[in-house]
């Protein structure tokens, strides 16, 4: 017997939410990204799962989700992972990308190139080698950019007319500004002979305080007249002679000058505390007090090339000897 | 040419940016003598070190220049000795007391040990004297050769040589004259032939002078 | 002979000759200065003296050490003579051999040197005696006699070559040297001396010890020398404790080394400290710090003391060619210092310490604004106390080869420039002192003969008013101009003398550097 058959109908699953489709509480898409938009304006360090949870907890994950992507795509939206929790947190991206709507891609690539200089700059004409763009339009295009504060020329230390670009809200690097002893390009030469005296002076007092105390032996006493740079760099920044903070590093380059003058010596010791050396300084005395010869006019005579037994400079008509003799 | 370079250049007859000033700079002031022979001194010389040691040395120094100056082996010029025979002692002489036996016997040769006075007679006279009389001559180096095989024949101690002198004095005195002649001619002991024509050996014999060679001034 | 055409060291050397046994000896000097070895017969013809002026001249130079001879090659019965250079030079030092040995000693071994210096070459019966005139009452010869073997001891004066046995037969005689004889005194006889004296003889006539000849060391007096700047050092970087243990750690190395050598001998810490303790001279701080003291020292940066080893608890050795560049270094340092300024001091050291460096790395190390650093690295660079080397880079064949230009110091070089220059200095000096002499010669003859005119009057005990009315026959403004040339002379001097210092410095460290 032939039982007739029956084609059953299947029941078609529900088409896909589209954008303009309802979900949940008959929000859209869109109204949903502006809400996660708000959100993350309100928490402007990111929010997470959870908050998005408390907030909009009939919207499908899967919405929530895709929302997120889209926004991340177009560049609208950072995620990162908290370090602690390892929770991922989804924030708005900062001005530039939203300000950078209005700009076209060649600013854009000009733009990326500074960016990646980082706070040491770029020069010009490397931007146009590495965005092979021709000279105008890259001027016409920085010009643009500094006009809109996106970024900066600093005039580099080592050449005065030299002009490097930088985003607009970095610390130039040390290289270019020349460090503490740069102020404007200039270098401050007044200040660095004002502090080699100061540090000087110090040493001298330390080994001076050393010499009072002789029944100890000279090994004593010899040991008592170090300083390390650290204390040293201590003592100058307790004298408020600078405005600036001066670090163990620029307090050594002076200390450095100080050793090329004669006047003091280095010794580098390894420190048990810290990893790596420990640089002490203590006066020295100069093995002669002077040179014999110094003590002639000969010895200092600016003309003595030209003198002779016969000529116009000899040693019976020489001026300089006619005063000193005086 | 005088309208060219109107109010920055009146002075001059070209404009001064031909040169490369731009206006208003300061052109730089003309030179128009060459810089002083002795500039200004910037450092002067540090002061001299005046302790004990160099004060003695300052005495001792003094002292040392009158006794040099002083002593025998100070040689005089022959216009230095004239002047000390006319200022002090008209016979002035000056023995050279040196030990002769430790050096080469032809330093010893000239027992006449007074130049100067000596040899003026000879400049003054010279051309005369060589007209005298052979006779005279030969005999006086007749003479010579005796008083110089008695010096040969010394070998040590100075007093000898001194005695001698002094009894020799009166003889010297008047051979002197030829005898510096004859000097100058003949180099006793020594080759003649061999020294006269220098085979060049000795051309480019300066290993000893070091300081040749250097800047010159 | 113009003596421009010497060196400047051979121009010192001429003025030395000049000044101390007069022009005759003077041109003679020069011209075996110029010209090396020469025999008897170049001279009058080049010099245009005659034959008898030189031969003194020669026979002079020999008595005082300044000339030496040789058979020449060619005709061993002809002498070659030639200068010998240092003891010509160390003429300018006799004063201070003279300070020298009044500290060290005093004033009998002060008088004997002075005499020596005086004869040149003599025997030590005839030194004693002269010295025993000299000093008229005070004169006992033993005395003296003691005295002469201090100072052969510690080998201030040594004995000349004798003569060969055959030396009286030779045209030129050989010269011996008796190496183990060199500072050992023969018996002398005292007792005819003291006769000879108790009678007021001016000669010694025949004595025993006549054929033993000697004469002042040099080397001596200049490793003395040497060493009293070493211990001027030692105390200026310590304290005079310091100094007086380094004093008598130099005189246990002389003791034990070699003085040709350029290092001394070890001496062991036990050693060192054994001579402090017997020393009598030694200071309480010495002794309680000793070995702080000495610690110190080796430890110093200016390599002062070395130690080499750590045998009977520490051996140490003085490296002269090590402690003489620091000194040389001090010294040109100082002259940098002097004639251009500190920032060009800092800037010479800087590229001595670092070798090589670029212009760029020494303005910046050494924090000096640009335009003054290379004003005066052109400065220094002008004066030869730094030297250049380019360095090329790059291989391309096309594009202009890139050049380094590294700025160094070769101290060897500017060691030699520097000495040059001070001989240069001294000389001129000299020239200026003379110049100033002669040219007031009447005036100071005049003065020093009414001087000594008033002094033997004054004796005779001539009334003092009288003695005024005499001296005014000068007036006061030749007095004052007396005065004052006396007094620029004795500037002069002592300007001599301190430039020698600086040349023993860098004739020193010259010699030891090119020892090893």
């Amino acid at each position: 017997m032939a039982a007739p058959v029956v084609i059953k109908k299947e029941k078609v699953d529900d088409p896909r939410p589209s954008a303009s489709a309802d979900a949940g509480e008959g929000q859209t898409e869109a109204e949903i990204e502006r809400r996660m938009i708000e959100l993350m304006g309100e928490f402007p360090k990111g929010i997470n799962d959870k908050i998005l949870e408390t907030d909009m907890p009939n919207v499908d994950k899967k919405i929530k989700v895709a929302i997120l992507n889209r926004l991340l795509s177009q560049e609208k939206v950072n995620i990162f992972r908290a370090a602690v929790t390892k929770e991922l947190f989804w924030c708005l991206k900062q001005q530039p990308t939203s300000k950078l709507k209005g700009v076209d891609s060649e600013e854009k690539i000009v733009m990326r190139i500074i960016e990646e200089a980082g706070n040491k700059g770029i020069w010009n004409r490397d931007i146009r080698t590495k965005s092979s763009l021709n000279q105008t339009t890259l001027n016409k295009i920085l010009k643009a950019l500094e006009g809109k504060k996106l970024i900066k020329s600093v005039s580099s230390v080592s050449a005065a007319k030299k002009k490097v670009y930088m985003l607009f809200n970095l610390q130039p690097d040390r290289s270019v500004t020349g460090g503490s002893w740069y102020s404007d390009n200039e270098f401050e030469s007044e200040l660095v002979d004002v502090l080699n005296q100061q540090c000087y002076r110090i040493l001298q007092q330390k080994a001076e305080g050393a010499k009072q105390k002789p029944l100890e032996g000279p090994l004593i006493v010899r040991n008592a007249s170090f300083l390390s740079s650290k204390e040293i760099c201590q003592i100058i920044s307790d004298l408020k002679i600078v405005k600036f903070n001066l670090t163990v590093e620029d307090i050594e380059t002076i200390l450095d000058t100080l050793v090329y003058d004669g006047k003091i010596e280095m010794s580098a010791t390894t420190d048990g505390y810290s990893d790596g050396q420990v640089k002490t300084y203590r006066t020295v005395e100069k093995l002669l007090s002077s040179a014999g010869i110094v003590r002639i006019p000969c010895g200092v005579c600016p003309v003595i090339k030209m003198c002779g037994t016969v000529g116009a400079v000899q040693p019976k008509n020489c001026v300089y000897y006619d005063q000193w003799l005086d | 040419m005088a309208g060219r370079g109107r109010g920055r250049g009146q002075n001059v007859s070209f404009n001064i940016e031909q040169l490369g000033f731009g206006r208003g700079e300061a052109v730089p002031v003309s030179v128009t003598q060459p810089p002083p022979l002795f500039p200004t001194l910037e450092n002067r010389p540090l002061p001299l070190i005046k302790d004990v040691e160099y004060e003695y040395i300052l005495v001792t120094q003094k002292d040392l220049n009158t006794r040099m100056r002083n002593s025998s082996f100070h040689l005089n010029t022959a216009i230095e000795i004239q002047e000390i025979q006319q200022i002090h002692n008209p016979s002035y002489e000056k023995e050279l007391p040196v030990l002769w036996n430790r050096m080469p016997t032809e330093l010893k040769k000239s027992i006449a040990k007074k130049l100067g006075i000596e040899k003026l007679k000879t400049v003054k006279s010279g051309k005369k004297k060589k007209i005298e009389d052979p006779d005279k001559i030969f005999a006086k180096l007749e003479k010579k050769e005796i008083v110089e095989s008695e010096g040969e024949g010394m070998c040590d101690g100075k007093e000898d040589e001194d005695e001698k002198e002094k009894s020799d004095d009166e003889k010297v005195e008047v051979e002197d004259d030829i005898e510096e002649e004859i000097d100058e001619e003949m180099d006793e002991g020594t080759d003649y032939a061999s020294n006269y024509f220098d085979n060049g050996e000795g051309y480019l014999d300066e290993d000893d002078n070091l300081d040749e060679g250097e800047a010159q001034f | 002979m113009p003596p421009f055409t010497l060196g400047h060291f051979s121009q010192v050397c001429c003025q030395l000759l000049n000044h101390y046994f007069g022009e005759i000896v003077g041109q003679v000097g020069a011209y075996l200065l110029r010209r090396g070895h020469r025999p008897l017969f170049d001279i009058p013809c080049a010099t245009g003296l005659s034959i008898a002026e030189v031969k003194k001249a020669l026979a002079v130079m020999i008595q005082h050490n300044l000339v030496k001879f040789e058979a020449s090659e060619r005709n061993n019965n002809i002498a070659e003579y030639s200068i010998i250079h240092h003891n010509v030079y160390c003429l300018l030092r006799y004063p201070k051999y003279l300070y020298m040995i009044k500290r060290i000693y005093g004033t009998s071994e002060e008088i004997l040197l002075e005499i020596l210096l005086n004869l040149g070459q003599a025997s030590a019966s005839n030194v004693i005696f002269q010295s025993a005139n000299r000093l008229k009452e005070a004169n006992d010869p033993s005395a003296l006699h003691q005295s002469f073997l201090k100072l052969a001891q510690d080998n201030f004066i040594i004995r000349c070559p004798k003569l060969a046995d055959n030396a009286n037969m030779q045209k030129v005689p050989t010269l011996v040297v008796e190496e183990k004889e060199k500072f050992t005194v023969p018996h002398l006889e005292i007792g005819p001396i003291a006769k000879l004296l108790k009678e007021n003889a001016t000669q010694l006539g025949e004595h025993s010890d006549s054929e033993v000849i000697w004469r002042v060391n040099h080397e001596r007096f200049d490793v003395e020398l040497r060493n009293v700047i070493l211990v001027n050092a030692a105390a200026r970087r310590v304290d005079s404790t310091a100094g007086e243990l380094y004093h008598l750690i130099l005189k246990l190395w002389r003791e034990c080394s070699n003085p040709d050598s350029p290092t001394t001998n070890a001496l062991s810490f036990n050693v060192i400290k054994d001579a402090v303790r017997k020393n009598e001279g030694s200071s309480p701080v010495l002794l309680e710090h000793f070995e702080q003291y000495l610690r110190v020292l080796y430890e110093d940066t200016s390599s002062l003391i070395t130690k080499v080893g750590d045998a009977g608890g520490g051996q140490f050795i003085l490296n002269y060619s090590i402690v003489f560049e620091n000194l040389a270094c001090a010294t040109l340092d100082s002259i940098v210092l002097e004639r251009f300024g500190s920032k060009a001091l800092r800037l010479f050291r800087l590229t001595r310490i670092q070798k090589f460096m670029e212009q760029d790395q020494m303005q910046n190390i050494a924090m000096i604004p640009a335009k003054e650093a290379k004003m005066f690295t052109y400065k220094l660079l002008e004066h030869n106390f730094l030297q250049i080397k380019e360095l090329k880079k790059g291989t391309s064949n096309f594009a202009p080869v890139k050049s380094f230009i590294l700025f160094h110091v070769d101290l060897p070089q500017v060691a030699r420039t520097a000495l040059e220059a001070s001989y240069k200095g001294l000389f001129n000096a000299m020239v200026r002192q003379m110049h100033d002499l002669t040219d007031n010669k009447r005036l100071l003859d005049k003065h020093a003969r009414l001087e000594t005119l008033l002094e033997s009057l004054r004796g005779e005990g001539l009334p003092e008013d009288e003695l005024a009315y005499l001296s005014d026959s000068m007036t006061a403004a030749e007095k004052s101009l007396v005065a004052r040339i006396h007094s620029m002379n004795d500037h002069l001097t002592l300007g001599q003398t301190q430039a020698d210092d600086t040349i023993l410095i860098l004739e020193s460290y010259l010699k030891f550097s090119s020892m090893t």
